[in-house]
């Protein structure tokens, strides 16, 4: 059974009735990283925050459903614990709030989501840190976001994630905002943790790079229509739809190149 | 004579007890003509490296000279305004946006180029031609264009003087992939065409081989490595040059991150970087 299955998603600006998302559906299975691509304007973030159920004001889903592990959540995405759908953006620091200790942020996730008391949602909050590989978790609970690297506010970002034990891992292009370096190990810790918990991965992003190595499955988004979606190493080698071919020639077309010396 | 020679070229910020040594003894030299890519992450100094080759900031030491005369240490005044020019990472925030297209671009004409206003409005046309740009869009405001129309727009802007040398401080990070190609095909156009050399800042490494004759790489204030641009990006000496290279995702679907792999955490340092 599907971790996430979306179903025939339309979105629309109210005032106009303009077409955002046009009767978009994916799957997405248990322990699956599945990858969702597309231009600026192609309704890749759309996708995500209609998921969540945290669309702008003046967007509108029109039609779809979600069914986790099943469960048609439709109604109670913004409203139920029960959801289980996490999410993390492209600027970690910016998503994080800037007042507060992160350890005392994790931990409110942890006491909402698995109602455990103060103590015990700390020292759960401190152990996450751990698990998404931070050297010092007891000294990094204690610091403010702007006292971190982007990376590892990004691991920070994941370890509140985890505090809700998700069923689905929603992440807008995770790692656009970091360097090289720095986004692989945000993308191993990415994977390591799917395996770990079984949870799907919807991972957002225009770097076709980081689609060939880390997600299963593609789904190509092009103005708010799914044009193509199966196994990654089948649309990489052979892409059916005109405008995937043209995705994988851009970003192709610097690494052949050899004309400039 | 090399258009560019920076020697031992440093900045030191301080803020409070904490001071950073931005640049930390760089020498770099460029002929006319050329593109030099200076490559690194968050923090090395690439772009403080940049934003003192354009005159926009003092360096603290060393010397930087331009054409065989001494810069860097003052205000740019008078021709070197002209002969170097810069190009910056977000279009929008560059262009002003209460400027048309037009007066952006007319602009640098008459301050620089000592043309008339009736004048630098006939040359617009020819600026829009040079970027591909369709002519109608001189009457448009920069919020009216696509990412990639407003980088072409800032291009024919740092051209419209006829700079010797151009700075371009990530000119292509914030662009889709498919217009990032197109903004590098048409700079090497451009320098084909008009012979400027670029300083081309960047951090995406495929960016820097598709333009770059020569690549330095930094790392903390400091060229780990340099050399031309075969023997950096195809075979690097240097571990964190390795380390960059290896990190780079790859279109291959056959290259898969080892799913045991666990994240090691080399950015443990609670320093506060922006990108």
């Amino acid at each position: 059974m599907s971790r996430l299955s979306i179903q025939g998603l339309t979105v629309e600006v109210a005032a106009s009735g303009a077409r955002i998302l046009d009767d978009v559906s994916l799957e997405i299975a248990p322990g699956e990283i599945v990858g969702l691509v597309g231009e600026s304007g192609s309704g890749k973030s759309m996708t995500s925050l209609a998921t969540m159920g945290i669309l702008p004001p003046g967007i509108r889903q029109t039609a779809g459903r979600f069914l986790v592990d099943g469960v048609d959540v439709t109604a109670q995405r913004q409203r139920s614990v029960e959801s289980r759908f996490a999410m993390i953006f492209q600027n970690p620091r910016d998503s994080l709030n800037p007042l507060m200790r992160v350890g005392q942020q994790i931990a409110r996730m942890v006491a909402l989501h698995q109602g455990l008391d103060r103590r015990a949602a700390q020292a759960a909050a401190v152990e996450l840190l751990g698990r998404v590989h931070i050297a010092s978790p007891e000294q990094t609970a204690r610091a403010y976001p702007h006292q971190l690297s982007g990376g590892m506010c990004q691991r920070v970002m994941v370890a509140m994630a985890l505090a809700c034990r998700p069923s689905l891992l929603i992440a807008d292009e995770p790692t656009t905002a970091l360097d090289v370096t720095v986004q692989a190990q945000i993308l191993d810790l990415i994977v390591e943790l799917t395996e770990q918990t079984g949870c799907g991965v919807l991972l957002v992003t225009h770097d076709l790079g980081v689609v060939a190595e880390t997600c299963d499955r593609v789904n190509v988004l092009y103005r708010g229509d799914l044009v193509e979606s199966g196994p990654t190493a089948e649309v990489f080698s052979a892409p059916q739809h005109e405008y995937t071919r043209y995705l994988l020639e851009a970003g192709r077309e610097l690494e052949v190149d050899d004309g400039a010396a | 004579m090399a258009l560019l020679e920076a020697e031992e070229l440093r900045k030191r910020f301080t803020t409070g007890r904490r001071t950073v040594d931005a640049l930390a003894g760089v020498s770099a030299s460029l002929e006319a003509g050329r593109t030099l890519a200076i490559v690194g992450e968050s923090g090395s100094g690439k772009s403080t490296f940049g934003s003192i080759v354009a005159g926009l900031q003092r360096a603290s030491g060393g010397v930087l000279r331009f054409d065989g005369q001494e810069v860097g240490r003052r205000a740019y005044r008078g021709e070197l305004r002209r002969r170097i020019q810069m190009v910056f990472q977000s279009p929008l925030q560059s262009l002003d946006p209460k400027f048309r297209v037009e007066a952006t671009l007319a602009e640098p004409l008459m301050l620089l180029g000592g043309l008339s206003r009736r004048e630098a409005g006939a040359r617009v046309d020819e600026l829009l031609d040079m970027v591909h740009l369709p002519r109608e869009l001189r009457r448009r405001y920069p919020g009216e264009l696509s990412g990639g129309q407003q980088q072409r727009v800032a291009i024919a802007r740092a051209l419209a003087p006829g700079p010797e040398l151009v700075v371009l401080d990530e000119p292509t990070s914030g662009l889709d992939q498919s217009v990032r190609g197109r903004i590098v095909a048409l700079l090497r156009e451009l320098q084909a065409e008009r012979g400027m050399a670029y300083v081309f800042i960047t951090h995406d490494i495929d960016v820097a081989s598709a333009i770059a004759h020569e690549v330095v790489v930094m790392q903390r204030g400091q060229i780990v490595e340099r050399g031309d641009r075969a023997s950096v990006l195809t075979a690097p000496r240097h571990p964190y040059t390795r380390a960059l290279l290896a990190a780079v995702p790859t279109m291959d679907p056959g290259r898969r991150r080892h799913r045991d792999a666990a994240g090691s955490e080399a950015d443990a340092s609670p320093t506060h970087e922006e990108k």
